[in-house]
């Protein structure tokens, strides 16, 4: 997967945050084009890629991101800073979604939409795909928002540790920490259901 | 330090760039068999790959940024949208057009009032000049008739009907670019209309035909109004000659062929509002037609399977037919029909998929949703066995909401125990269920 320029603001695009940062309409569109992809990728990451609400939680998050341009001071690449607005406003439309009924049509077919199989190569290996990412999106949630936030950045982007330590402002070994602890979360979440853990070959 | 606490994210990273040596491949690879942590990781990132590999298409995120920018900031003069996207098209109405239909509707207003007057007038002097006849008639005891003279206002009269033309020539000459180039054919032309304005008649008797005209025009003008709105959804409304247009309200399609009122100053003034009405009918009679002509959603839906990979859109069933394609198609269709409220279709289209693709994916899922409609419509036995059917087959993808759908059903059905036990296995295998607290306090209520 491509990933964006996650270096601190380069000199071609620094006048372009400047300029985004001090209110020109140009330069926010601008830069709104530049980190749209990565916030979508984000924010279907998180919400499920069919999710009913994932345009909205898209929408909210390039909002946000303008909400958030005066409070940005170019200590990390502006792709970052968008793609943790993006995680933070999805993790928390998610959690408003996830209230309403999962026996209503609608959250039926989500969810079928989200397993969808794939019997012409492995009916299973998709399927298990899907119940992987769907369990890391529920354990989001559920974890402290840094630990998230390093577990989203790293498997849904791929991004490496020192790229989330610079956008995220923190050393290395914490998010390596932070990292060590989601994914002990995430291995206790499938290993406490059994037959889970059997079918996705996660041992305890 | 074992090798398991040195998780080796740098070489996972580069595995993701293709950029590991011989040896370290070796080595992450004998991490990764003793390290589930990692493992798990790797595994995700690939999931995550595959799932997330479909990105919008810039155009379509544009539209996101557009909406953004539009919610976002506020107008400070200069709209945001007006910058980034391509200039809109020119609106209909220009100010200039409106400039021009304000004095037209001026113009008519004052017609209207003089019309008014004059026609006041008109009575007045006719009923004086009547008088004045049978005064005459009796004091010169001739009895040969003559032809009346010319009334005295005869001027006044003319000087109506030119001012009706020019009220009528400036409504065409404001409205005749919007008019479409040929005119209805029930709406008379100009001409038709103009030689009544030419007449050389008497004042008073002129007076009279022309009131006789004009009663005569509207009742058909009335008539031809109702035929014209029996006929107005089958075409698009043309905004009318100027001579054409009744009086006719805000809202309504002037009728295609009225000509009573061709004179009548009042007209003019609806000419103005009803020529907006002219172009809303207009769109509102083409979209009608559109919506009259779709194909419903079933003759033409076609469904794009979510298949995340495209090879599986090469399996054939036994008899050589595409089976992704049938049983995916069924499903959809048996979906459409749902979401329109033909709900015994639905039900036929899911049990046939089931029949006709019992191993397939779709029919597994097809037993939670016509299970939910059951429950829907009261039909409660035959929702049980639907949940009961699709826990059967161990699939798991909607298996969380067929125990709560089954609880539910029991639940209504006053088989008390077994709704209990059935909330029971629900906490059990999903503890975090958006139904938990349903279920506990079900099951609080029976310890009570």
């Amino acid at each position: 997967m491509s990933k964006p320029d996650l270096q601190p603001a380069a000199t071609e695009s620094d006048a372009l945050v400047r300029q985004a940062v001090a209110g020109s309409t140009a330069a926010i569109a601008q830069l709104l084009r530049r980190v749209a992809p990565e916030m979508s990728r984000v924010v279907r990451g998180v919400m499920g890629p069919y999710a009913a609400d994932v345009d909205d939680a898209l929408q909210q998050s390039l909002i946000a991101l303008i909400h958030a341009l005066p409070a940005f001071r170019g200590e990390c690449a502006p792709a970052g800073y968008a793609c943790r607005i993006a995680f933070r406003t999805a993790l928390a439309l998610r959690h408003r979604v996830r209230r309403t009924s999962e026996l209503s049509y609608d959250a039926l077919e989500t969810r079928i939409d989200q397993n969808t199989v794939d019997e012409g190569i492995n009916p299973n290996m998709r399927l298990e795909a899907a119940r992987r990412t769907e369990i890391v999106r529920g354990l989001l949630g559920e974890i402290p928002l840094e630990q998230a936030e390093a577990l989203a950045l790293r498997t849904m982007l791929g991004w490496s540790l020192e790229e989330i330590a610079h956008t995220s402002g923190a050393p290395v070994n914490t998010v390596r920490s932070r990292l060590r602890l989601a994914k002990e979360a995430l291995r206790r979440k499938i290993v406490a259901d059994p037959k889970l853990a059997e079918e996705l070959g996660v041992e305890a | 330090m074992t090798i398991i606490d040195m998780h080796p994210d740098d070489l996972l990273d580069r595995e993701l760039s293709g950029t590991l040596s011989a040896s370290e491949q070796r080595r992450l690879a004998e991490h990764l068999s003793q390290c589930p942590g990692c493992r798990l990781e790797r595994q995700l990132r690939d999931d995550f790959s595959h799932e997330l590999v479909a990105s919008r298409a810039p155009d379509m995120l544009q539209t996101f940024v557009s909406g953004a920018l539009r919610a976002a900031l506020p107008a400070n003069g200069t709209t945001p949208l007006a910058m980034q996207t391509p200039a809109l098209p020119a609106p209909v109405v220009t100010p200039a057009r409106r400039a021009k239909r304000r004095r037209a509707a001026l113009l008519g207003v004052a017609v209207v009032i003089a019309s008014a007057v004059a026609a006041a007038q008109i009575g007045l002097i006719e009923q004086v000049a009547g008088f004045a006849r049978e005064q005459l008639t009796k004091v010169t005891d001739d009895p040969t008739p003559k032809a009346p003279a010319a009334a005295p206002h005869d001027a006044p009269l003319q000087g109506q009907v030119a001012a009706n033309e020019e009220a009528t020539r400036v409504a065409h000459d404001t409205f005749g670019d919007r008019t479409v180039p040929s005119p209805s054919e029930h709406a008379p032309s100009e001409r038709e209309v103009a030689p009544a304005l030419d007449e050389d008649e008497s004042a008073p008797a002129r007076a009279r035909e022309g009131k006789k005209e004009r009663v005569a025009r509207s009742k058909k003008a009335r008539a031809s109004e109702r035929q014209g709105r029996a006929r107005r959804s089958d075409r698009v409304a043309e905004a009318p000659a100027s001579s054409s247009v009744a009086a006719a309200s805000p809202i309504d399609l002037p009728a295609s062929d009225t000509s009573a009122t061709e004179i009548d100053s009042t007209s003019v003034s609806s000419a103005s509002v009803s020529s907006a009405s002219v172009a809303r009918a207009g769109k509102r009679s083409v979209r009608a037609r559109r919506e009259v002509e779709s194909p419903s959603l079933l003759e033409t839906a076609t469904y794009a399977p979510k298949v995340l990979h495209p090879e599986a859109a090469n399996r054939v069933d036994d008899e050589g037919k595409p089976a992704i394609a049938s049983a995916v198609s069924l499903f959809h269709r048996a979906n459409s029909a749902r979401r329109e409220g033909l709900s015994s279709e639905a039900l036929h289209a899911y049990e046939r998929l089931r029949a006709e693709f019992p191993t397939s994916a779709e029919a597994r899922l097809s037993l939670v949703l016509a299970a939910r409609m059951h429950l829907d419509s009261g039909r409660l036995g035959d929702a049980v066995a639907g949940f009961d059917s699709y826990i059967a087959t161990r699939d798991r993808s909607l298996r969380e909401q067929a125990l709560a759908g089954r609880a539910i059903a029991l639940g209504r059905l006053g088989r008390t125990r077994e709704e209990l036990a059935a909330w029971q296995s629900l906490l059990l295998d999903y503890p975090d269920s958006s139904y938990a607290a349903v279920a506990s306090q079900r099951l609080r209520q029976d310890q009570r």
